[in-house]
């Protein structure tokens, strides 16, 4: 059984479909991918399965588990964490000060996650996150390309079984997206957290991605690995057409 | 019987809805709805009787020093107070208070606290519709609010400065970055603000009488009438005037006449609970 | 609290950074058991002062005190949470209604505390159930509405609350001494209270609301009912303030509880410092204090209030706390580096 089943999700917006029936299945320990042109729901789509909003229709599934319809605080504790497109962090205090409230959201932790989880530091974080000594840094005199890695330490605290990252690269120069990669192979590496990815960056994608799903006007339009998506010609078209 | 009900709550409807565009212009401005406007009404009011009184002015002059009073003092609040609140929701109450009792009390020192009417030139006038009767100084209401609302849409619609104004007015984060120039615009909306007071003065004192607290307490109403209508939505604001004015008068009819806020209320609080955002926005607020 | 040494460094930057609008650090100006011990010190001295000066002063003194309950109440849900609570009078006039109509029914002063309190703090329960999906601009005029709906009840049911004539209270309490005694307590008790509270997950998951409720709802914290139990909480110390300042002015008014009152007491805390233990009691002393001071029964007093507030809220938008914070910083700087 996949880790993440999602079956039939829609959503409307103010009467635009943001997303419609969506079919999706991640496996366990899978970077995937998610792509498409600016208005094809990526974000709606990612919204719906950390809880932010509540699908219209359709179910999903976490090891099993229904999400749908929980509120965004306990589909966290589900074990499902997401950082935001625009940078949201607790931004007048410390970094570590951040964390710490994620983790303490968590201590108890669900059983079947302790087990990894065993010794997740604050300083472990840091370090996975490659932010290393700047947790007493507070979060606003932190640099872009760090606030963003910050997100992804604050919600790795959250001792998530499944990440959602929403264009974690925005803003990031080739080498610091660099970095961004290598910390995300990381924590899947080393804490077994499946981590889902959605991007507009292709290039970005294309060397970190176990799989790509590509949406357009909401819908599901190509699934694949990197390389067959690459060459759909629907995909193609999707982002030079629009 | 509910004819005149609903007359009623016309009239009284057009006045909040006055009331309510005044406040809500000013909505993207501050970070707080305006809560010293009723001192500027208080003011305007104060002015008219003065000019048509003591110094004798034709009617319509004293009401036009009114309006433009309540244009200039409107803006005197912002520069010399609300401009160094302006992203602090904390402070800002505070500084509106002190703006209040200053207005308010300023009217006292310098009028007395008697209740005094200003009696325009139709107040004996009555318009029959039917069984019901509108006296003159409700149709002057309902006169006043629809050419300010109309003369207000072309202003905001069709000149270069109502657009710049509607841009700060409800959004003004944006409106900064798309580079309008933010403090003309603020005095020019607080500007806009006072004048539409002043006008909801003139409507406002023939019916009630005139004395230092005389807004105080249709502010409350206006106020809910910006949340249901949206804050910053103009349209919404002078739409939800009207809804409230009649459910007000229609309650107060057939149901008890003390308890006519809860009337308002129960409108406020379905609103809240099913529609946060007002009855009449389509904004969808995405968190991410 | 686990936060503590990194919370710490966050204060002197956070008082170094323009962002000063009371950020409550559980840490602030006082360590922990020296926060209890200053604020018994504090109500200590207020209570001999209650007791030596002359009616005039007193009478001012135990209004600022009640007041500080109040505020100190308000301070949990408006000042830690950020929600701007316009109805805080509301709790005050139903603590005190509940308990002056339960005495005049013969209960003892215990029980009628008792049930004001938890009549007041079901009402909070109310309003956070009704407004838990309101926030800023929008949750406070909801609140002062419902302020003044709860001030035209009490002004109509006339057969509970004998209308605009107000009632008369049964003094319940032995003497006036210990009237005095149990308003320093009890505000020693509410200051207390926002300590505490701020120490543990509570104070912290408000203060992440304060900051940002859906980033806070995203790592975990239960925003809804974080804001429900800091709202029935201020609540209930809002309505034991009710009971005293009954007990204290003899009868009691529906406009002594008007939604101007809640109004004013947000306005109180935040010239003190929304979100600081001892904003609460600095705010009260000004709002309570100024008026009295400049004969607020002329109109030129309150005119000069007005400018007051004005003059005072744009010299130092973040309340007088932060004044303070400012003025320490300076100190902690010159000293030793911590």
């Amino acid at each position: 059984m996949a880790l993440l089943e999602v079956d039939g999700v829609s959503k409307v917006f103010g009467g635009v479909q943001a997303v419609r029936t969506m079919q999706v299945s991640v496996e366990e320990g899978v970077i995937q991918g998610i792509i498409g042109p600016n208005g094809s729901g990526k974000t709606t789509f990612l919204g719906l399965l950390s809880g932010t909003f509540r699908p219209d229709g359709g179910s999903i599934r976490l090891a099993g588990r229904r999400l749908d319809g929980l509120s965004a605080h306990r589909t966290v504790k589900e074990g499902v964490a997401r950082t935001f497109q625009t940078t949201r962090l607790f931004a007048s205090w410390p970094l570590a000060a951040n964390i710490r409230l994620a983790a303490e959201e968590h201590r108890t932790g669900g059983s079947a996650r302790s087990g990894t989880y065993a010794g997740l530091t604050l300083e472990r974080i840091l370090a996975l996150a490659g932010l290393d000594e700047r947790g007493g840094e507070i979060c606003a005199s932190l640099s872009n390309a760090e606030q963003r890695l910050a997100m992804i330490a604050v919600a790795v605290a959250t001792r998530p079984v499944l990440l959602l990252l929403d264009e974690p690269a925005v803003g990031m120069s080739p080498t610091e997206a660099g970095d961004l990669a290598r910390v995300i192979r990381r924590i899947r590496d080393e804490l077994a957290i499946t981590v889902m990815i959605v991007e507009h960056n292709m290039h970005f994608m294309m060397g970190l991605a176990d799989r790509i799903l590509a949406m357009n006007a909401g819908a599901k339009l190509a699934e694949g690995t990197p390389a067959e998506v690459r060459r759909d010609p629907d995909v193609i078209a999707s982002y030079l057409g629009g | 019987m509910l004819l005149q009900a609903l007359l009623n709550g016309i009239v009284l409807g057009s006045m909040l809805a006055l009331l309510a565009v005044s406040l809500t212009i000013v909505f993207g401005v501050m970070d707080v709805p305006n809560f010293a406007q009723g001192g500027v009404i208080t003011l305007s009011a104060y002015v008219m009787l003065s000019l048509h009184e003591s110094l004798h002015s034709p009617f319509w002059v004293a009401v036009l020093g009114g309006v433009a009073a309540a244009g200039v003092i409107s803006v005197l609040t912002e520069r010399f107070a609300y401009r160094f609140v302006r992203h602090r929701p904390l402070a800002a109450p505070a500084v509106a208070l002190g703006l209040l009792l200053v207005l308010d009390n300023s009217a006292l020192q310098i009028w007395g606290g008697e209740h005094v009417s200003l009696t325009p030139p139709y107040a004996a006038g009555l318009l029959r519709i039917g069984p019901a009767v509108v006296p003159g100084v409700g149709v002057a209401v309902v006169a006043t609010a629809l050419a300010s609302l109309i003369l207000l849409h072309l202003l905001l619609s069709k000149t270069r400065v109502g657009r710049a104004i509607r841009a700060v007015s409800q959004n003004s984060e944006a409106a900064a970055i798309v580079g309008i120039r933010l403090e003309r615009q603020y005095v020019m909306a607080f500007f806009i603000s006072g004048v539409l007071a002043g006008l909801a003065a003139f409507a406002y004192a023939p019916t009630y009488a005139v004395f230092p607290y005389m807004a105080d307490g249709i502010l409350l109403n206006a106020f809910v009438v910006v949340i249901l209508g949206g804050l910053g939505n103009v349209w919404g604001a002078v739409a939800a005037g009207l809804l409230l004015g009649v459910v007000e008068s229609l309650g107060a009819v057939y149901v008890s006449a003390s308890y006519q806020t809860v009337f308002g209320f129960a409108i406020l609080l379905l609103v809240i609970v099913f529609r946060p955002s007002g009855l009449f926005t389509t904004s969808s607020g995405r968190v991410a | 609290m686990s936060g503590a040494e990194s919370a710490g460094r966050g204060v002197e930057a956070a008082a170094a950074t323009a962002e000063a609008d009371g950020e409550f650090r559980g840490h602030g100006v006082l360590r922990a058991s020296g926060a209890y011990l200053g604020i018994a010190l504090i109500g200590a001295a207020l209570w001999f002062l209650l007791g030596h000066v002359n009616a005039f002063y007193s009478n001012i003194l135990a209004s600022i005190m009640i007041w500080t309950i109040a505020t100190s109440g308000l301070n949990l849900i408006a000042g830690l949470g950020g929600y701007p609570s316009l109805v805080q009078g509301a709790f005050y006039g139903i603590g005190a209604y509940t308990s002056s109509i339960a005495l005049a029914h013969g209960q003892p002063l215990w029980a009628a505390t008792a049930l004001a309190v938890a009549l007041a703090g079901a009402a909070g329960l109310g309003v956070g159930i009704i407004f838990s999906r309101t926030r800023g601009q929008y949750f406070a005029i909801g609140t002062l509405f419902f302020g003044a709906v709860v001030g035209l009840v009490m002004n109509n049911w006339a057969s509970l609350t004998q209308g605009p004539i107000g009632l008369s209270v049964p003094f319940a309490v032995p003497d006036l001494e210990t009237l005095n005694a149990l308003i320093a307590v009890c505000m020693v008790l509410s200051l207390a209270l926002v300590v505490f509270i701020g120490r543990r997950r509570l104070g912290l998951r408000l203060v992440a609301v304060r900051e940002d409720e859906d980033l806070a709802e995203h790592v975990g914290v239960p925003t809804a009912w974080t804001k429900l139990a800091a709202f029935v909480l201020s609540a209930c110390v809002g309505g034991l303030a009710g009971v005293l300042i009954a007990q204290y002015n003899g009868t009691i008014s529906p406009e002594l509880f008007d939604y101007y009152v809640g109004f004013v007491m947000f306005v109180a805390l935040a010239v003190g410092g929304a979100g600081r233990v001892l904003g609460p009691l600095l705010g009260s002393t000004f709002i309570v204090g100024v008026p009295h001071l400049l004969n607020l029964s002329s109109g030129i007093g309150q005119l000069l209030v007005g400018i007051v507030f004005v003059a005072v809220m744009i010299l130092v938008p973040g309340g007088f706390m932060s004044a303070v914070d400012a003025v320490l910083v300076v100190f902690r700087r010159g000293g030793q580096s911590q």
